[in-house]
């Protein structure tokens, strides 16, 4: 029998401590069941068992900090499929994290992830590079520059004419029913990619009789620089969204995606020396909430009469909307509501698409397989509509039925309850 | 030696099929089980001659060669223990044929358990053979353990189903045994030699296993006990009577209470052990054999009877006993299962003995197990990182094989022997039989390269 290990001295304390957590790891294997990129690859180092396994062996100080210990790590999606499962309940995501901002420590932020975190950092910017993208798409200028970029400029749809804040300025919204004052906070990616998604959403909220207050820029939730290490930026980030809200004095603060509302919850625990911030912070937390479960649960869910003329309809979990909020019957009641519609449930559709914020951008090979596993399970449902609750999952799922030449269209469940007033 | 031997596997499998860095060998290096070793190489397989190669270049190099599939097994089946190659036959994942004629499935050895099992349930037919880690494991490493699990003991282990095997050789030829035929009693039966064999006489690439139609209706009891005694004593009174339940499971009281810790499968509280019978048949049947086996629980004392009422509550009592090992994994860091195997009317005697070992060592000894085939699992639950706890483990264990041996019984049941209990081999097996295992060994495998340093 093997003799245990121990974590080498003067790492980080939560290191140490998630270490000793990973000594209850039997290697049942039960994560290679759920694990979207084990299934994949087929490959051991691709399942939680074997990056906990990794992450003790360089803990321990027997594997070397290299460039495929750092990809490998880089390789797992996060999506927390693995914790479900686990008898211990060993945090492999939370694990993955700290190694990956180890690494960090020691070699600073690699340059293409600076990059993408300068454009994250300006919403506008990320707004142009898409028009300028599809511009070139329309030109046929794409096919001139390198397979690589080609693919992965192919990911993003179509730009729309107009962002949804330019629509917003030139038309201000109308007041509800003042029932309740919601900050609506649409996201980057609605508005430079989905700004009917944001119309539709403002008409639901003033359906159910509320006031919605719409920023008049948008500003990152600052989720892509927690993951990559930026700690100052994600604070001047966080600070912005909640001095906005705060003074606008909202009783809800709603999103429509998955991943802006699970990186607000994370606002909680980043201001230790600023206790009057970490106050707002607080409040900001707690009144936080997906928008469909702030219809359902807080608002009360009032459905028009209007017929979806019979269409099919399924739906596939967002990670951090379901394992991260634990938003998941919210929007199946919002779809089983709608008239004229058919909801079908998708196989497997709690695993991850292989979005998973820049991973499908980094790792396209892997991410296809992933995408192309989910779009099997969506052709099975012979769904006319596939339904997200992130624009991340929504601009992935819209890529996987260009790819893979799957005739259904993608929606935010919002959009279609919109259509029912 | 291993730069060689990544160079001559990569100049014929090609780069993408050849692992060889370290962070890749690493994951290879374990199973469920507590050893580790680091192989020299690993190669993904993903069509026979693919594992032809391997076991050329093998061969040629006189390098150890261990076949992989999911590495669930607990006795080490699956550790490169003197390097050399992991081979792993994952990617060779496809059912080639369901044959509803023959009532036949053939499929590669990569494919695993659940979904085989799904793939044949949609042709109303039937593969029962059920270990507990069948949403992981692979058919190829089932008949290769020759796995077990609950329906054992009406329906048997994976060797009853294994009609016909395609086997790739140590010396890279490729040789198919039986197939479709019911019957076959032509020469020695190779097929049947190769199940359980714990990867050292072959690589399988091909395998055709037996199904049967999927019983008309199933029904589920649990029932609770204040003595484990006549829990036992109910299990050879049931097949007395001449029934065979489906599953008939035996859980005692700290089995019971850290299942319940874990998940809430509706096991009562305050019992010293619980029985989950499950029989299966035709609707008529099905009845009267739930008739009889309440019966028989209130004449050996049961405190309490449930009858699950449809099938989603005998689901989760089934859930429980399924996540038993999980559930012992929740309260301590490292569990030992252990597998040990007794007539069947030995049990009550084998279970006495469990208790008085855990009572003696002072350690808790969480037993359940298939107790319809004599087959219990007492799991070692310790503290690695506590020196005192781990100290015991050895002796424990030793003990308890000890115990099985006196009563007629065997070491292993269904987990097979691996590294973990090849100490323990000369205790129940002669030396005359050994021998012959040694001569079989060396007629398939004269240079010992496949998994060397296992299964006897």
């Amino acid at each position: 029998m093997e003799k245990l290990a121990s974590i080498q001295s003067g790492m980080n304390p939560e290191l140490e401590k998630i270490y000793y957590q990973t000594d209850t790891c039997v290697r049942c294997g039960r994560c290679t069941a759920v694990c979207p990129t084990y299934k994949a690859t087929r490959k051991e180092t691709m399942s939680a068992r074997g990056r906990i396994f990794l992450a003790r062996k360089y803990l321990e100080g027997s594997l070397p900090l290299s460039k495929t210990f750092a990809l490998y790590n880089d390789l797992c999606l996060g999506c927390q499929a693995c914790l479900e499962v686990c008898p211990p309940k060993i945090e492999t995501d939370k694990l993955i994290s700290l190694i990956k901002q180890d690494i960090i420590d020691k070699q600073g932020i690699p340059l293409d992830s600076k990059i993408m975190l300068k454009i994250c950092s300006h919403p506008q910017a990320f707004h142009w590079i898409v028009r300028l993208l599809d511009f070139n798409k329309k030109a046929g200028i794409v096919h001139l520059l390198p397979h690589e970029f080609q693919n992965r400029a192919n990911m993003f749809p179509a730009a729309p004419s107009k962002t949804f804040l330019e629509i917003i300025r030139a038309e201000p919204v109308k007041t509800g029913g003042g029932k309740l004052k919601v900050g609506y906070y649409p996201g980057c990616l609605t508005n430079a990619l989905y700004p009917e998604l944001g119309l539709a959403v403002i008409k639901v909220l003033q359906q159910h009789g509320c006031d919605v207050v719409v920023p008049n820029e948008t500003v990152c939730c600052g989720l892509p620089h927690k993951a990559g290490g930026e700690h100052g930026e994600h604070r001047r980030l966080a600070r912005k969204n909640i001095e906005f809200f705060f003074g606008q004095d909202v009783d809800y603060i709603v999103t429509n995606c998955g991943t802006c509302t699970r990186a607000f919850k994370e606002y909680i625990d980043i201001f230790e020396h600023d206790a009057q911030m970490a106050a707002k912070a607080k409040q900001f937390v707690e009144k936080s909430r997906d928008i469909m479960e702030f219809l359902t649960d807080i608002a009360g869910l009032t459905v028009g009469s209007k017929s979806m003329g019979g269409i099919r309809v399924t739906y596939h979990e967002s990670c951090h909307l379901n394992r991260g909020l634990r938003v998941s019957k919210q929007p199946r009641k919002i779809l089983e509501s709608l008239p004229g519609a058919t909801f079908v449930e998708m196989p497997r559709a709690n695993w991850c698409c292989g979005g998973a914020g820049s991973f499908s951008f980094k790792h396209p090979d892997t991410a296809r397989k992933i995408l192309r596993q989910k779009m099997g399970d969506l052709q099975s449902t012979e769904a006319q509509v596939i339904t997200a609750g992130c624009q991340g999952c929504m601009m992935q799922l819209s890529y996987g039925t260009r790819e893979f030449g799957v005739k259904c269209i993608v929606k935010h469940p919002i959009e279609l309850l919109a259509l029912t007033y | 030696m291993s730069t060689r031997l990544v160079k001559e596997l990569t100049s014929l499998l090609g780069k993408d099929k050849v692992l060889y860095r370290p962070e890749d060998l690493t994951c290879y290096s374990y199973d469920c089980s507590n050893y580790q070793h680091m192989p020299d190489a690993v190669v993904t397989a993903d069509c026979r001659q693919d594992v032809v190669s391997a076991m050329t270049v093998a061969a040629k190099l006189k390098t150890p060669v261990v076949p992989r599939g999911s590495a669930t097994n607990n006795c080490g089946g699956t550790i490169p223990i003197q390097g050399g190659i992991v081979l792993d036959t994952l990617s060779l994942n496809k059912i080639l044929e369901i044959d509803k004629e023959n009532l036949t499935v053939t499929c590669q050895p990569g494919i695993i358990t659940v979904d085989l099992q799904t793939a044949v349930e949609k042709e109303g037919l039937f593969y029962p053979p059920d270990p507990q880690g069948l949403n992981m494991s692979s058919i190829g490493g089932n008949v290769a353990m020759d796995a077990g699990g609950p329906r054992a003991v009406k329906y048997g282990v994976t060797r009853n189903y294994v009609l016909g095997l395609e086997v790739v050789l140590a010396d890279g030829q490729v040789l198919r045994t039986g197939g479709k035929n019911t019957k076959d009693v032509s020469g020695y039966n190779l097929t049947q030699l190769f199940v359980g064999s714990e990867g050292t006489l072959g690589v399988f690439t091909e395998m055709t296993l037996k199904l049967l139609p999927q019983p008309e209706a199933r029904r589920t009891l649990i029932c609770a006990f204040d003595d484990i005694a006549d829990a036992s004593r109910t299990v050879t009174k049931i097949i007395d009577h001449k029934i065979v339940p489906s599953m008939l499971e035996l859980l005692d009281r700290i089995s019971v209470d850290l299942i319940q810790r874990f998940m809430d499968a509706g096991y009562p509280s305050d019992v010293e052990a619980v029985l989950l019978i499950e029989v299966d048949g035709s609707l008529t049947d099905v009845d009267k054999q739930i008739d009889v086996v309440s019966r028989l629980c209130l004449e050996c004392n049961a405190r309490e009877i449930k009858i699950a009422k449809n099938a989603a509550e005998a689901e989760v009592i089934w859930a429980g006993r399924k996540s038993g090992f999980a559930a012992l994994s929740a309260y301590k860091p490292t569990v030992l299962p252990e597998d040990a195997v007794v007539p069947r009317n030995k049990l009550p005697d084998m279970m006495a003995k469990v208790q008085a070992i855990s009572k003696k060592y002072d350690m808790l000894l969480p037993t359940f197990g298939h107790a319809g085939d004599g087959n219990v699992h007492p799991h070692i639950c310790f503290d690695p990182r506590n020196k005192e706890e781990a100290e015991k483990v050895p002796k424990i264990k030793d003990e308890i094989y000890q115990a099985a041996l006196s009563l007629g019984g065997s070491i292993s049941g269904e987990h097979g022997i691996g590294l973990a209990k090849r100490h323990l081999i000369p205790m129940q097996h002669r030396e005359l039989n050994l021998g012959l295992m040694r001569g079989i060994k060396a007629v398939f495998d004269p240079d010992n390269i496949l998994n060397p340093g296992k299964a006897f």
